[in-house]
């Protein structure tokens, strides 16, 4: 199996703290980091894809609202056979992947004001995903 | 009063059913309620009209590319220009790729567990359930082609997902010979590709006696007007063309140009949902019922079949005669009919895909016309997956929006998912009571209108557990 980290960005990138997902992906698609390619998802089939393809690591980027602290990034573990997204997007079949997935979830503000650009607290927190792919591509590449 | 609430899954957005029960426990009625609100008309108001195009295609996740084309129409209405032809081509050979993309997701993700895998329980009825079933070949099949139907939107349009290069007056790039002979190779894999799903519909789902008799029953049937876009000949046209409605006994009821429909359509507000209820004004609004008197109409595949004359393209054509061989009518009632029509659509739009791929003028580098002043208002019309999308535009002479009013596809067909829903709740649940499967028969009259509520938004259940990274 190859090195190839791929990252994939769900949400609208108009509606404020929600185009985070999306925001990460361009920031980084610049960065150009060794092995790590990264792409927006809508559906199932993205995903599908995604697992069939040649990676070795998927971590999905996306944003959440548990009435937490805004910004807060957290990685989420999946114990349910009915998770999905709209799309029907299943996350069960990461369960059942042979490769590593990671689901990291910022805790948005607003995902409802028409922006494109996010809240003070989530952009501090696309940097601290950022900082979390580049520090996991460059564990790989040692 | 007791309330079931059946949150809707494997449809794009956010829709609930709430289904109300009288004393004894049988339906008294039952809503099908879209609980989101975006207010991108709003949004749209003050800036330039040409952003448009690329500002609305983020309504949406799934269908960007038909908010693309009708918002690029309704500009060069604006604008008052006529495209070069070429560009014209380019944009219908785009928006066909942007069909089957949009109906392959819908029919293998979303429909097609309802159809074959509907005895299994429900963690088992989805698109995992359907690699099981039909093997694993065909679903990365299903997976290559929809891949080939993104891989040509993305070529022509810039972007897999939000298309950019259509623009007031054409395209803003040519297409190079290079990527021609790609996407020529890629229609010839998608015209197999729709040949199969055809076959998988025959051999697999028509040969099911439940889904046979629900089929032919009247279970999701209503008599309904149907609406949308037919070309000069009659046949299906997704991109351009005038709308046909025609009524629950198939008479012509209405022909008009895109830019007339506020004499034919009009829209009433519910307090109850989020989203109107269009209506044909000519024939009234008369109640969630269905019949002659009822100017509630249709549209997306099934009523674009039954508007009009025939397909444009041989196979879809053969596969439409088939359709309406076996159901011995015109109009088709039945909702689950709507599936086997979007499967006669992929067929038409890979046909379709093929015969510009290889038109002559294809690659021509006149693919845009410069633009005078705003002429203050436009409607662009396309037909999207869902049914016939209206954008209407008013800027002042500056090209600064003023005022945008968009019909979209699933909005015309609310009052008869509203309908669908009502009906088969009433005839199933009896007596208080609804198992899953049953309660999935009524999420199944919503799932054949494919609704799209504003679907860029998503949700992750419960039942997961977070840690701070």
């Amino acid at each position: 199996m190859s090195r190839r980290t791929l990252v994939l960005g769900i949400g609208n990138p108009l509606l404020t703290d929600d185009g985070a997902g999306i925001h990460a992906v361009n920031a980084l698609k610049k960065q150009n980091l060794a092995d790590v390619e990264a792409r927006e998802c809508v559906s199932d089939f993205d995903l599908l894809e995604a697992l069939n393809g040649d990676y070795s690591r998927i971590i999905i980027v996306d944003v959440i609202k548990t009435g937490g602290k805004p910004g807060t990034v957290y990685r989420a573990f999946l114990s349910n056979s009915s998770v999905i997204f709209s799309h029907h997007l299943n996350l069960n079949m990461i369960n059942n992947s042979d490769r590593d997935v990671i689901l990291l979830a910022i805790e948005a503000e607003d995902i409802h004001s028409f922006s494109e650009k996010c809240t003070p607290e989530v952009e501090r927190a696309i940097s601290e995903v950022l900082n979390f792919i580049s520090e996991l591509s460059m564990e790989k590449n040692q | 009063m007791r309330k079931i609430t059946i949150p809707n899954t494997r449809l794009e957005g956010h829709g609930r059913v709430d289904i109300l029960l009288d004393d004894d426990g049988n339906v008294k009625d039952a809503y099908f309620q879209v609980i989101e609100f975006r207010g991108f008309e709003k949004f749209c108001e003050g800036r330039y009209v040409e952003e448009l195009p690329r500002i609305t295609p983020k309504i949406c996740g799934v269908c960007p590319g038909a908010h693309h084309m009708a918002s690029s129409k309704a500009c060069d209405a604006v604008y008052g220009v006529n495209i070069p032809s070429t560009a014209r081509k380019l944009r219908e050979l785009y928006y066909n790729a942007h069909m089957v993309h949009s109906h392959i997701l819908h029919f293998y993700a979303l429909a097609a567990p309802d159809l074959l895998l509907k005895n299994e329980e429900a963690a088992k009825r989805n698109i995992f359930g359907l690699i099981e079933l039909l093997g694993k070949n065909v679903v990365m099949e299903v997976i290559e082609s929809r891949g080939y139907a993104q891989k040509i939107q993305e070529i022509i349009a810039g972007h897999p997902i939000y298309p950019v290069s259509s623009i007031p007056g054409g395209l803003s790039k040519p297409l190079d010979e290079e990527d021609r002979k790609n996407i020529e190779e890629m229609a010839k894999k998608l015209i197999e590709f729709g040949k199969k799903g055809l076959e998988i519909f025959e051999s697999l789902i028509l040969r099911d006696e439940e889904i046979k008799n629900l089929l032919e029953e009247d279970l999701y049937s209503h008599r309904t007007y149907y609406a949308g876009m037919v070309d000069s000949n009659g046949k299906v046209n997704f991109y351009d063309g005038r709308i046909r409605a025609v009524s629950p006994e198939g008479k012509e009821i209405a022909m008009f140009d895109p830019q007339n429909y506020l004499d034919h359509i009009t829209e009433r507000v519910e307090e109850w949902s989020y989203i109107k209820f269009p209506y044909l004004k000519n024939v009234g609004w008369k109640g969630f019922v269905d019949g002659t008197d009822s100017g509630i109409y249709r549209v997306n595949s099934l009523a674009r079949l039954n508007v009009a004359d025939g397909m444009a393209t041989p196979l879809a054509q053969e596969a439409y005669e088939r359709f309406y061989d076996y159901f011995g009518q015109k109009p088709v009632h039945n909702i689950l009919a709507y599936h086997w029509a979007r499967l006669i659509e992929i067929m038409y739009s890979a046909e379709r895909v093929l015969e510009l791929a290889v038109d002559e003028e294809i690659t021509d580098r006149d693919v845009k016309v410069d633009l005078g002043k705003a002429d203050g208002e436009g409607v662009g019309v396309v037909e999207a997956p869902r049914g016939t999308l209206y954008h209407h535009y008013i800027t002042d002479r500056n090209g600064v929006t003023q005022k945008v009013n968009l019909i979209v596809a699933t909005v015309q067909n609310n009052a008869a998912i509203n309908l669908s829903v009502k009906k088969v709740a009433q005839n199933l649940i009896k007596n208080g009571k609804a198992d899953e499967k049953l309660l999935n028969m009524v999420e199944m009259a919503v799932r054949a209108y494919d609704p799209c509520l504003a679907c860029a938004s998503h949700s992750l259940p419960l039942n997961v557990k977070l840690h701070r990274i």
